[in-house]
């Protein structure tokens, strides 16, 4: 990259505005709101035009480079068969990274980056099981069934807990929590949507609103979150 | 990074160790028959779910999907099995791999598409694909054992058994890395998790599914205090940040991944989200130098 009448640019100096460019251009393509992509950002248009003016440069940039890339990918001492699927896999891992993108079998990995309202308030909803303690209504964890080391009675796998977490308004799975639970001397439960304060005193439940099962999932059990 | 030792590319052109990438094999295939072992996939198909629901998205065509889940899960989950087994102990190692793979890919698809879980696929997916690629049934196998008794002997340019190595734990630090800038951009909303909000919203909603939680029955600290996520978040991003240097040296690549396997405990602490671990400990493996292994030839000095 030339400049100052054609004396090489500093190394480090290069580093940066290259880092800069690229990071310029992901932060436009990550931008475009999609199905996948909620996390969009406003920006002024003094903000946008010079940005898409640096986009530019960068796009010209990645072209010149391009070709370069390319054969230095093609000389990968890797068997032609494979460099061709894999270095293929790769072309799309980044296209998914640039526009995150999330269709499986490949993903942007965007997790924990799902929608929420910041900081709205020390109060989180959640929706838990819960049965009579002797302090009060407690929270029985489905998660707990599949940890390896806390688990409750016999254990099964995380996923198939995360699984009975997911599906909870389901019928059937409500009445293998409930089996479960039995089994080791707890119930009975009850599915409620509940409101917990934090302070420096720890967790409280500050509401309960029970809820009815349900056969079909639907977007209201879809919370955003992404498990596991 | 010179003292670091060789970068991804120069290591590309080392030889490897038919041993390490044999170890590689069989210890993925042991992993994966383990997450066969659960029944999660079997239950999802009782469960006979009134419509496929897809919390996500597939290139798979719906119509197809919805076969999967409805006609044939159990058939899958059996082949899968089998084929995971023969690749494990090698037997008729190409073709069982690629099986295994198949199975994999599709079973996860109903699997994530039904319940928004990224575990493991994010990870095997590719790292299949490309064992699918590679001689990783020369030692450690069946096949081997079955030429040697035939007096069939194979000789290999030891390098095909680097690149398959390296590539995996690029593929993993590229999964790293782009976790971190799925978070960082756009850098407004990066901002924003760097702040420490979207921390905070996942160890909360997750408090009493936390190990921290079963423990001691309180929160690891004042969860209603801001700081301590916003402190976190950025040791998060930058821990996976670093997965890049990967790319550029190979003495640190073990502390990376162990910083990451931190970094996972941490999660699983606050959260009880605990597979990552899991998947953390299979990676970790895919970091070990094939210099360890007895067959790798010495690299010549000054290469």
């Amino acid at each position: 990259m030339p400049w100052d009448g054609g004396k090489p640019m500093p190394r480090v100096v290069s580093v940066v505005v290259r880092i800069v460019l690229v990071v310029n251009l992901l932060d436009l393509t990550t931008s475009i709101p999609s199905a996948y992509n909620h996390a969009v950002g406003e920006r002024s248009a003094a903000a946008l035009v010079v940005q898409l003016a640096l986009a530019v440069v960068g796009v010209i940039w990645i072209v010149r480079r391009l070709p370069g890339w390319l054969r230095a990918l093609w000389r990968a001492p890797i068997p032609a068969p494979a460099r061709l699927i894999l270095g293929g896999v790769l072309i799309v891992q980044i296209i998914y990274i640039a526009l995150k993108i999330e269709r499986y079998p490949l993903t942007n990995v965007g997790m924990f980056t799902f929608r929420i309202t910041p900081w709205r308030d020390p109060q989180v909803l959640r929706d838990q099981y819960l049965y009579r303690g002797e302090d009060g209504p407690q929270v029985l964890s489905v998660r707990r069934f599949g940890d390896p080391l806390f688990a409750l009675g016999a254990r099964t796998d995380f996923q198939t807990a995360l699984l009975l977490w997911k599906y909870r308004r389901h019928p059937a799975v409500q009445d293998e929590v409930a089996l479960r639970a039995r089994q080791v001397g707890i119930g009975p439960l009850l599915l409620a949507h509940i409101k917990v304060q934090f302070d420096r005193d720890g967790a409280h439940i500050v509401g309960v609103r029970p809820l009815a099962p349900r056969e079909a999932p639907s977007a209201d059990d879809d919370d955003g979150e992404d498990g596991e | 990074m010179r003292g670091l030792g060789p970068g991804l590319w120069e290591r590309l052109h080392r030889p490897g160790s038919a041993l390490q990438l044999a170890l590689l094999r069989a210890a993925l295939g042991v992993y994966l028959l383990v997450l066969y072992r659960a029944p999660m996939l079997g239950y999802l198909h009782e469960l006979t779910l009134p419509r496929f629901y897809g919390m996500t998205w597939s290139v798979l065509p719906g119509g197809f999907e919805r076969f999967l889940y409805v006609s044939a899960m159990p058939a899958l989950h059996v082949v899968g099995i089998v084929a995971t087994a023969a690749m494990a102990v090698g037997l008729a190692t190409r073709a069982s791999t690629i099986a295994a793979t198949v199975c994999w890919v599709l079973q996860f698809d109903v699997y994530y598409r039904m319940t928004k879980s990224h575990v493991d696929w994010p990870y095997w997916n590719v790292i299949l694909l490309v064992l699918c690629c590679a001689h990783a049934g020369d030692r450690l196998s069946l096949d081997a054992l079955i030429r040697r008794r035939r007096g069939v002997v194979i000789t290999r340019n030891p390098q095909v058994y680097r690149w398959p190595v390296e590539l995996c734990a690029a593929w993993i630090a590229l999964v790293y890395v782009a976790a971190a800038l799925a978070k960082l951009l756009p850098l407004r909303a990066g901002i924003e998790w760097l702040g420490g909000a979207m921390l905070h919203h996942v160890v909360t909603t997750f408090h009493y599914d936390s190990p921290v939680y079963w423990m001691t029955g309180a929160p690891l600290f004042d969860y209603s205090l801001r700081w301590p996520f916003c402190a976190l978040s950025v040791a998060a991003v930058l821990v996976e940040l670093a997965a890049a240097l990967v790319l550029f040296q190979q003495r640190a690549n073990l502390a990376i991944m162990l910083a990451i396997m931190t970094m996972h405990l941490g999660v699983y602490l606050t959260t009880g989200v605990i597979a990552f671990l899991y998947s953390g400990a299979v990676c970790l493996l895919f970091f070990s130098s094939p210099e360890w292994f007895r067959d790798c030839p010495r690299a010549e000095a000054g290469a």
